[in-house]
Formats: C-alpha cells, sequence, structure tokens
C-alpha cells in the first residue's frame, strides 16, 4: 500500500479510506476512532445509523435554533409588513374593516412565518453542511461510490496531526474494517482553469451594460417614444381631446363645428354684450356691472393677452413690440398707445369690437378670451387711461394728502 | 458535476467568491429593476422633436408670454388645450413672416389642416386629470411641467407618476401658492411655505383625495 | 428464504408486524430496484405512448392559455352571475389533489407511520404537480398575467400596496408558500437519491446532471444529522401548513356572503375533501406505475390498502360536511341559505349535486370490502370516480351558489366554452406529463428512507 508505487505525478495522499460491514461496525469503529484521538475524520452510510453522530463526538446541529430564528423573522416581518403597508403608508377603507386587525392578518403572518422557516431549514441544512460542494477528493474513489447504495465508511484525513500511514491503518484493522486503501488528491488544479478569467472579465463587462444603458436612460433627454412595459390600457380606443383619427379624412379626433355653430350660452339677443352695439352703433356703456372685481379680473387677462405687445400701461412698448423693432420687422407696426386722445374718446363698444375682431395689423382676439373677459379687458384699459388724466377729485379724500 | 470535478481543486476554492456573486446577483437585479424601471428612467427627458422647433424659452422665458396666452383653456377645461395655427400666427403674421422653420405654420394656417404637435406630458387614458381643479387651488404649472420657460425643446422634467401624483395629494402644502401666480415660473413664496400651505388649504377648502376613484373612473 | 407472500404483508395479526418491504431485500437491492427504472436507456412503450398523449394534452393547455392571453379572459365561459367559473373549480380541484401528499410525506412522517417511506416521494410528487397545475388557473384568469407581479408587495411608482385584508391575497401567500416548501421538502428529501443515482451513473451527462443536483452530497454522519433535523423540521411545518392552505382556499368563499359559501364549516370540510381527492390521485397513479415500473415489492398492497381505507375514513368525513351543511341551514332557518341548499338538490345543477353524492359518498362505501381495497383494477374504477366526484363538488359549491343568488332577475347559467374545458383536460396532461418524467429520471422510492427500515439493513 505504498502511495507512491500506485500513483504517480503531482497527486498525494488526501487520506485513509476504511470500509466497514454494516452499522453497528461502524458505530463501534467511530468511537474508537474518536478514542484514539483523531479529530480529521468522518463516517459514511447509505442512510441515517442512529447514535453515530453521539459515538463521533459531535455536537447536535444548531439548525433548529436557526429555523426558530427565521420563523420569528418571517412572523415579525408580516406583521410590520401588513401594518405598514395597509394601516400607515397607503391607508384605505374596505367593507368597513380596520386597517389593522389580527383576524385579517393572521393568515399572511402564518404564512410567511412558515416560508421563512422551511428556507432556514432547507438553506441551513445545505449551507451548515457546506453544501454545495462539487469538488470533493473522495469523489474520485470508486470504491466509495458505494457509500450511497451499500457501503459503511470511515476517512481519516492526512491533515490530521496523528494521521501516519501505518499507524492510522493498523487502527483501522484493529477496529474491525473490511479493507482499507488511500485517496488521493489525483493531479489537483488548485489554480483557476485557463478560460476562467476571460469568461469572468466579459461576464463583469457584460454586467456593467445594462447600469449603462439606464443611466443614460435617466440623465440624458431623448426623442425616442417613453419605455412603458405594460402599456395595456395607456391608449384606450376612445378620443381624447385634440388627438388624432384614423377615422375622419383631416385626421382629427375633435370635430370642427359647423359654419354657423353657435356655443350653448353665447348671449345672442345680448347685442351690447355679444357684439358691443347699441342700435347697431357701438356702446358707449357697459352691458356689465362695473365693479372693481371686474377691473381687477381685466387687469389679469390684460396682462396674459394684451400687455406683450401694449405694454403693461399700455403705451404699445410691450415686449413683442420692443422685440420687434430691435429685429428691424418690415411689417411690424407699433400698436398705438391707449393714451392717445384718438383712442380714449373711442366708446368702450369700439374697444370691445377691436379686440373680438382686431383692427388692421392686430389680429381677432374673440377665439382666445371668452366674452366677458374681454369687456373687463376694455374696462381695465378705460382704468389705465384715466390714469394718465385723472384730476385731484377722482382720488378718495384720505389719499389726497399722500399724493401732495 | 462530481466524479468529473473530482480533480478539479479550484471549484472548491472559488466557492467563497462564487457564494458572493451569488448573493450579490440579487441584489443587482434588483437595483437594476428598480433604478431602470422608475418613471425618472423610463419618462423623465423625454423630449420629443416637434413639426416646428418652437422655443419655450424664448417665448415663455425672454418674451415672458403668459402661458395662458396660448393654452387658453387651462383654466376652464381638464385639457390645456395646445393652441392652434391662429394663436400663433397673432404674432407670426408680422414677426418673422418668411422663416423657413415657420413654413408649416404658414401651410397650416393657408390650408386649415392643423400641425401635428407631439404631446409630451401625456397620462394613460385610464387617469382622467383635471387642470382646472389644479389651476384654480393654486398649483403651479412649474409644479408638474418643471422650468418650461428655460426649455429650448420641452422635454418631461418630473415622474408624472401615480407615486409622485399621491405625494402632493397626500402632502400638497409645498406645492400650493396664491391662485393668480399660478404661472409664474420662478415665483418664490415671501413666507413660510408651509404656513402659506396651511392657509391656501383652508381658503379654498383643499382636501385631496385618495380614493382610487379620484383619478380613475 | 423464501419470498414473503402477500397474505404475511396484509396479516391483521396484532402480535406480528406486518414487513414494510416484501421479499428478502438487501440494501444494494433496494437501490437496485428504483434506479433501474431511472436508469433504463429506452422506456417501455406504455410510458411513451402515455408520454405522447400528456404532451399531446399540455400543448393544448398551453395553447389555450395563448389563445387566452391574446384574445383576454372572455374566451371563458365566466359570466354575470357566474364570474368564477372553471379556472377557481381547477385551481380548488388541483391545489385539493396536492394535499394528499403532504400528508403522506408530512403528517404521517411525524406519527411515524413508517409504511410511508416507500410511497412518500411519488405522493410528494404528485402534490408538487398537482400544485403547478393549480396555479396556472387563478394565475391566467387575472386576465393580464404580464402583471401578476402587482399582487406581490413590492416598493412600486404607483406606491400602492396588496390588500392584505383580503382572502384572495391570503390564497396567493398560501399557495405559494405551499408550493414553495413542497419543492423544498421533496428536493431535500431527494438529494441522496439523486447521489445515489450519481454514483452509480454510467454515463457522462448522466453522471454531470445528477452530480449537479446531487450538490456533492456524501452522506457523511454530519450530513445525515442535519439532514434527519431539517427534514423533521419541514415535515413539522409542512403539517400545519397543508391545513391551513386548503382552509385559505376555502376562505375565498365563506369570507364572501353568498348563501352556500358562507359557512364556518368550510375550513375543516375543504381540507377533509382534498386529503379525500389526494388520496384518491394517489391510488390513482400508484397502481398503474407499480404494475409499468415494477415496484410491486416496494409499493405493496398494504400500502394500498392503508390508502383504501383512508379514503373510505375522509370520504365519511366529506359526507357528515354534506349533511352538516343541510343542517345549518335548516338550523340556521335563514330562507336564502335553505333556498341554496334546495337549489343544489332540486335546481337546475342537481345533476352536478347527486353526482357528486353518488361518487364522494356512495361509492367509497365499497372499500367496506377487503375485495375492493386489495384488487388494483377494482380500487382504481373508485379512486378515479372519487376524482370525478371531487372535481364535481367544486363546480356545484361554485356554478351553484353563484347562478341563483339573492337576486331572483340576476340568475343566469353557466355555460363553459370549449377553451374552459380544454384548459382543464390540458391540465390534466400536464399533470402527467410532469409525472412520467419524475418517474422516468427520478428516484420514485425514497431509497435512503427504505433502506432505514429494512429489517435486512445489516447483512449480520
Amino acid at each position: 500500500m505504498n502511495p507512491v508505487a500506485e500513483q504517480s505525478g503531482t497527486s498525494q495522499v488526501a487520506g485513509i479510506l476504511a470500509e466497514f460491514r454494516d452499522s453497528e461496525d461502524l458505530v463501534a469503529a467511530a468511537a474508537g476512532v474518536r478514542a484514539a484521538g483523531y479529530s480529521q475524520w468522518e463516517a459514511y452510510s447509505p442512510f441515517p445509523v442512529h447514535g453515530l453522530v453521539a459515538a463521533m463526538g459531535r455536537r447536535k446541529t444548531r439548525l433548529p435554533w436557526l429555523v426558530l430564528l427565521a420563523g420569528l423573522a418571517g412572523g415579525g416581518g408580516a406583521v410590520a409588513l401588513q401594518w405598514w403597508t395597509n394601516a400607515v403608508n397607503y391607508p384605505y377603507l374596505i367593507s368597513g374593516k380596520p386597517y389593522f386587525s389580527l383576524p385579517a392578518n393572521i393568515p399572511i403572518i402564518f404564512e410567511f412565518i412558515i416560508l421563512l422557516s422551511a428556507i432556514a431549514a432547507f438553506g441551513g441544512c445545505l449551507a451548515l453542511s457546506k453544501l454545495p460542494q462539487w469538488y470533493h477528493p473522495l469523489a474520485a474513489s470508486p470504491r466509495f461510490r458505494r457509500a450511497s447504495t451499500d457501503g459503511f465508511f470511515i476517512t481519516i484525513d492526512a491533515s490530521d496531526p496523528c494521521f501516519d500511514d501505518a499507524i492510522t491503518t493498523q487502527l483501522l484493522q484493529s477496529l474491525g474494517t473490511v479493507t482499507t486503501e488511500f485517496f488521493y488528491r489525483i493531479d489537483s488544479k488548485r489554480g483557476l482553469p485557463k478560460y476562467a478569467i476571460p469568461t469572468i472579465a466579459i461576464l463583469s463587462a457584460l454586467a456593467l451594460l445594462p447600469p449603462v444603458w439606464i443611466a443614460k436612460a435617466r440623465y440624458k433627454q431623448s426623442s425616442l417614444p417613453r419605455i412603458h412595459l405594460v402599456r395595456d390600457m395607456d391608449l384606450q380606443s376612445k378620443y381624447l381631446p385634440q388627438q388624432t383619427s384614423s377615422f375622419f379624412v383631416d385626421g382629427r379626433g375633435m370635430r370642427p363645428p359647423v359654419p354657423g355653430t353657435i356655443a350653448v350660452g353665447t348671449p345672442v339677443e345680448n347685442t351690447h354684450l355679444r357684439l358691443g352695439t347699441v342700435h347697431g352703433l357701438p356702446a358707449s356703456s357697459f352691458p356689465l356691472d362695473v365693479t372693481a372685481e371686474l377691473v381687477e379680473r381685466g387687469r389679469q387677462r390684460y396682462n396674459v393677452y394684451c400687455a406683450t405687445c401694449h405694454g403693461l400701461a399700455g403705451d404699445g412698448d410691450g415686449i413683442t413690440s420692443q422685440l420687434a423693432f430691435d429685429r428691424e420687422e418690415p411689417k411690424w407696426i407699433r400698436p398705438l398707445s391707449f393714451h392717445l386722445e384718438l383712442v380714449r374718446d373711442q366708446p368702450a363698444g369700439l374697444l370691445y369690437q377691436t379686440i373680438s375682431d382686431g383692427i388692421r395689423k392686430m389680429p381677432a382676439y374673440g377665439s382666445q378670451i371668452p366674452i366677458q373677459d374681454r369687456w373687463a379687458i376694455v374696462l381695465y384699459v378705460r382704468a389705465l387711461q384715466r390714469s394718465r388724466n385723472a384730476s385731484i377729485e377722482d382720488v378718495p379724500t384720505d389719499l389726497r394728502e399722500y399724493l401732495r | 458535476m462530481y466524479r468529473e470535478t473530482a480533480h478539479m481543486e479550484w471549484i472548491d476554492r472559488v466557492r467563497p467568491v462564487a457564494g458572493a456573486v451569488l448573493a450579490l446577483t440579487p441584489i443587482y437585479l434588483i437595483t437594476l429593476v428598480y433604478w431602470g424601471g422608475a418613471p425618472r428612467t423610463t419618462d423623465v427627458g423625454y423630449s420629443p422633436l416637434q413639426p416646428i422647433p418652437f422655443s419655450h424659452a424664448l417665448h415663455a422665458g425672454k418674451i415672458r408670454l403668459d402661458c395662458r396666452y396660448c393654452h387658453t383653456t387651462v383654466e376652464n377645461a381638464a385639457f390645456a388645450a395646445v393652441p392652434h395655427t391662429s394663436i400663433c400666427m397673432n404674432c407670426h403674421a408680422t414677426i418673422t413672416p418668411d422663416s423657413t422653420q415657420l413654413e408649416p405654420l404658414r401651410q397650416s394656417a393657408s390650408t386649415g389642416d392643423p400641425i401635428r404637435w407631439v404631446r409630451v406630458h401625456d397620462l394613460p387614458d385610464y387617469t382622467y386629470f383635471n387642470h382646472s381643479a389644479h389651476v384654480a387651488r393654486g398649483v403651479g404649472c412649474v409644479a408638474c411641467h418643471g422650468r418650461i420657460d428655460r426649455m429650448e425643446q420641452v422635454y418631461q422634467e418630473l415622474p408624472i407618476s401615480m407615486g409622485w401624483c399621491l405625494d402632493c395629494h397626500r402632502n400638497p402644502t409645498p406645492h400650493l401658492r396664491p391662485s393668480e401666480l399660478v404661472t409664474d415660473m420662478d415665483w418664490i413664496p415671501d413666507e413660510d411655505p408651509h404656513a402659506l400651505g396651511i392657509r391656501l388649504m383652508q381658503t379654498h377648502g383643499i382636501l385631496p383625495s385618495t380614493d382610487c376613484s379620484t383619478c380613475h373612473r | 428464504m423464501p419470498a414473503i407472500t402477500h397474505e404475511d404483508n396484509m396479516t391483521q395479526d396484532p402480535t406480528r408486524r406486518a414487513p414494510l418491504v416484501l421479499g428478502e431485500p438487501d440494501l444494494a437491492s433496494v437501490t437496485e430496484t428504483v434506479c433501474r427504472i431511472a436508469e433504463r436507456p429506452g422506456a417501455t412503450p406504455a410510458w411513451y405512448v402515455a408520454f405522447v398523449v400528456s404532451v399531446a394534452l399540455t400543448l393544448i393547455l398551453f395553447g389555450s392559455i395563448g389563445y387566452l392571453i391574446i384574445h383576454g379572459i372572455g374566451v371563458l365561459g365566466n359570466n354575470s352571475p357566474v364570474f368564477w367559473g372553471f379556472p377557481i373549480i381547477n385551481f380548488v380541484f388541483w391545489i385539493g389533489i396536492g394535499h394528499a401528499g403532504t400528508l403522506i410525506s408530512a403528517i404521517l412522517f411525524l406519527f411515524r407511520q413508517k409504511w410511508r417511506t416507500s410511497i412518500n416521494r411519488f405522493a410528494e410528487a404528485m402534490t408538487i404537480f398537482a400544485v403547478a397545475c393549480a396555479g396556472i388557473f387563478p394565475a391566467v384568469h387575472v386576465g393580464r398575467i404580464w402583471v401578476i407581479y402587482w399582487l406581490a408587495p413590492y416598493p412600486n411608482q404607483m406606491a400602492l400596496w396588496p390588500n392584505f385584508r383580503s382572502p384572495l391575497l391570503w390564497d396567493v401567500v398560501a399557495v405559494s408558500t405551499y408550493a414553495t416548501v413542497s419543492l423544498l421538502f421533496w428536493y431535500l428529501g431527494m438529494i441522496p437519491d439523486l447521489a445515489t443515482l450519481r454514483d452509480r451513473a454510467t454515463t457522462k451527462p448522466r453522471s454531470i446532471l445528477y452530480g449537479l443536483f446531487a450538490l456533492g452530497w456524501r452522506g457523511s454522519a454530519s450530513q445525515w444529522h442535519r439532514f434527519e433535523t431539517a427534514y423533521l423540521l419541514l415535515a413539522a411545518l409542512a403539517t400545519p401548513l397543508v391545513l391551513s392552505v386548503h382552509s385559505v382556499v376555502s376562505f375565498d368563499f365563506a369570507v364572501a356572503q353568498l348563501p352556500g359559501w358562507h359557512t364556518t364549516i368550510f375550513p375543516p370540510y375543504f381540507v377533509a375533501g382534498a386529503i379525500f381527492s389526494g388520496c384518491a390521485m394517489v391510488v390513482t397513479l400508484a397502481v398503474p406505475a407499480r404494475a409499468i415500473f415494477g415496484l410491486k415489492s416496494l409499493i405493496t398492497m398494504r400500502h394500498l390498502d392503508n390508502m383504501n381505507k383512508l379514503i373510505l375514513g375522509t370520504s365519511m368525513l366529506v359526507a357528515y360536511a354534506y349533511m352538516v351543511e343541510w343542517f345549518m341551514a335548516w338550523y340556521g332557518g335563514n330562507p336564502k341559505e335553505i333556498f341554496a341548499f334546495v337549489n343544489r338538490a332540486l335546481g337546475p345543477y342537481a345533476w352536478g349535486y347527486w353526482l357528486m353524492v353518488l361518487c364522494n359518498v356512495v361509492v367509497p362505501q365499497l372499500f367496506w370490502f377487503k375485495k375492493w381495497r386489495t384488487t388494483p383494477w377494482l380500487m382504481l374504477i373508485v379512486a378515479i370516480l372519487v376524482n370525478v366526484g371531487m372535481w364535481m363538488e367544486r363546480f356545484v359549491i361554485i356554478v351553484a351558489s353563484l347562478s341563483r343568488d339573492f337576486l331572483p332577475s340576476s340568475w343566469g347559467m353557466f355555460k363553459p366554452t370549449s377553451i374552459d374545458i380544454l384548459m382543464m383536460i390540458g391540465s390534466f396532461g400536464l399533470f402527467f406529463t410532469l409525472f412520467l418524467l419524475f418517474c422516468r429520471f427520478l428516484p420514485v422510492v425514497a431509497m435512503a428512507e427504505v433502506k432505514a427500515v429494512l429489517p435486512t439493513r445489516d447483512p449480520r
């Protein structure tokens, strides 16, 4: 039984393998090996042999404690999950049930306890046994293959401080072994295979691609359509405002009104309000009650629609107007200042008509500004005009002192 | 994978590393899915090319046109309309009337066919958002659309996802302002925003609902 | 030594323990008997015929699912007022089938019933395949199967969470836990046997594949010690789990207010029915399997006899539940509840009700006779009829109750579509395909466990 004679090359003795006749011999021999003071050794059987672990002097597994911990974590986690999600983060009332109440939450708590415990039992069994372990020197031993069928074995590792070819063999023989043999690390390759490093490098590089792609999507703008994996009802077969339609020739989902259509609620009869005319002539009075609110409304609307050309004070020096002059736009005509007498003398109805229908280069705003708002703007223009042509009598008495 | 690997001791030696990689793989995958699937990745930054390179930075920023000058329906309707051609032509009939970039505009004005603007901020069809309800209660344009006045080409700046909507519905105070200032892009409250928000919530009776049927019908 | 005869195994003499395994097997012959099935280079013609038929049915199942996914759940017969049709019937049926497997592998293990050792492996396999079949139906009936992950509680951009107060979510958690635990239990028990197959492998692919899944198991004393501890723990966990799963399934119905569903007897009633149907399925599978694969010495007549006694016992539990339902309807005095049961027995679905009673209550009484309990083809007839009866039970509970609820104006009849029926038949195909593959490539009997109970395990 000289290992060097049997094996050549880099093989080295990994230990000694002794077969026993049955489980009783195995248990007795295990006690003997233990008594001889070995520490790096193991016993193998095709089925669990009771008493073997005790005979070997190994302590009981900690697995049950691990499973208990996992079960507690599962139960605690389930309580916390249900409480936080349904009662704290998004509490919504369903069938008048309380947000959190044990009876309704027990089934999930129970299942989580079982689930985590079971995973811990399975994973813990493997992990504590150091499985999966796809390399082991014993795998090379043809004799040892019978350990999973009908073989009972004891192995003593060469790394054991008590290990000695002759003495250990003798011990095992005295313990009633059927046969002993050495097992080897055959040409054991300790280093990684050649292809490992390039493979790892390529895989690592590939693993970096998705984050890079995501980072690009996250921090760069893109004209590509948004990525929605689950589109389902994002686009429904209905028309929303301003959607396209493949049904109508002009491609619009919204239909333009038939010419001559008047919207519901249009003050058809009230020409003063709608057209700004009284007896066919521009009205000089307002069809609406003149109130401070209406002036304020007019100021707001004026600033939205008018100020950009006419200027905030109505001098005709709005930003757009200035810009057009800066650019020397040939077709641009500076809007008239409202403070010219020519404009001041215009009746309110005429101002209203100008807003509604436009005048000279000024386009019609009738489609953008509702009737009431147009009148409000007219009123505000009146207020602007008064602001430059007022007398001290127009100022409330208690404020006159302030102006002086 | 046992007999065949009986001489590959390296398998045993790489086990700790392999175990660590295996443990990190789920973390890697979860991170990828969360980071990659978040609306900030999938939706934010969407910036479609428009038929005319219209610049909000020029019109809303430099010229300081009010949002409502063009988006006229925003205060009264659920839908904030994209302006029709005639609104553009208010100015462009006389300003840069011959620009080549405005060719589609002139064509639209002469034929009556609408310009096919590409919608940027587009909710799914099962979400019923109402602009007027938000604008009237003082949720500024900038709260959802970002600094449009600085965008040459409009892009989606905020997630506009359900969770993001809920953030505000659960705590609207930081996003409220006096309703006449909704279109102001660079408004900063000159008082404690929280106190102002609470006051505005009381004035307007703002009690945003988080029921499903608030947005989904 | 002469082989132990049929009679010896069936002895009722209380002073003698009946042998668990027939013949005079030693450790090597147990390995040989079980491994030979998985190691045979080609299968028997019977296996191929069965496999081709099963695969064809499985393809029908997946084809129907594909059709359903493309067209939406409108292709199913579910419609007002019977919104829960075949998918739920099949789900409850299959999940019930699984229960006997866990009963045999876990509950009988805890009670140290050693006769279970030779049938527990395929009973567990049956559990897993049945749960796989069951899982398909609730998954596809949600309509948009691609967002099924919404059922999981994960932080999302919608800021939404599942409603943990709903029995339907309890069901999701219970069934997925059951599937996971059953799979772990099955696989853990199989690791030593996979190592046996690995060590006996004569071809490289077998050696590599079995080696991969055996995880390097060597059968060392400490490995066995942890294995036994983990196995015991999993059995202890699976036992309350299996009782909870069908209880939770029954909550899907019992928590609703529908007459015929809203009763407290549902959880025990469902669990008894589940074990009843599962035992019948074990017999349905075991009778042909032991004949085809030559396992008569391991899966003995005594095993089948015991299973048939279980069927008889659970049949009477189910019969009791049927009677108590009637009693509670009458004693509760609720006219809607009374009507629900009268409607079951005399209404448009009376044929289903009486077929259920015939198959579940009357037919199993044949097992009072020893001849029926110990003759393979006779017990096969009963077992198949019990399977039919238990499917009908779910049909009656779901369809008969839903079709006529409180409001007569909204009554309606349920009509399954061809997709409904194809999916149901196809699910049997999937079940048998998986089972046939299992019989062909995996250790069908827990060798290590059988070895541990062999009287002759030590040659001395």
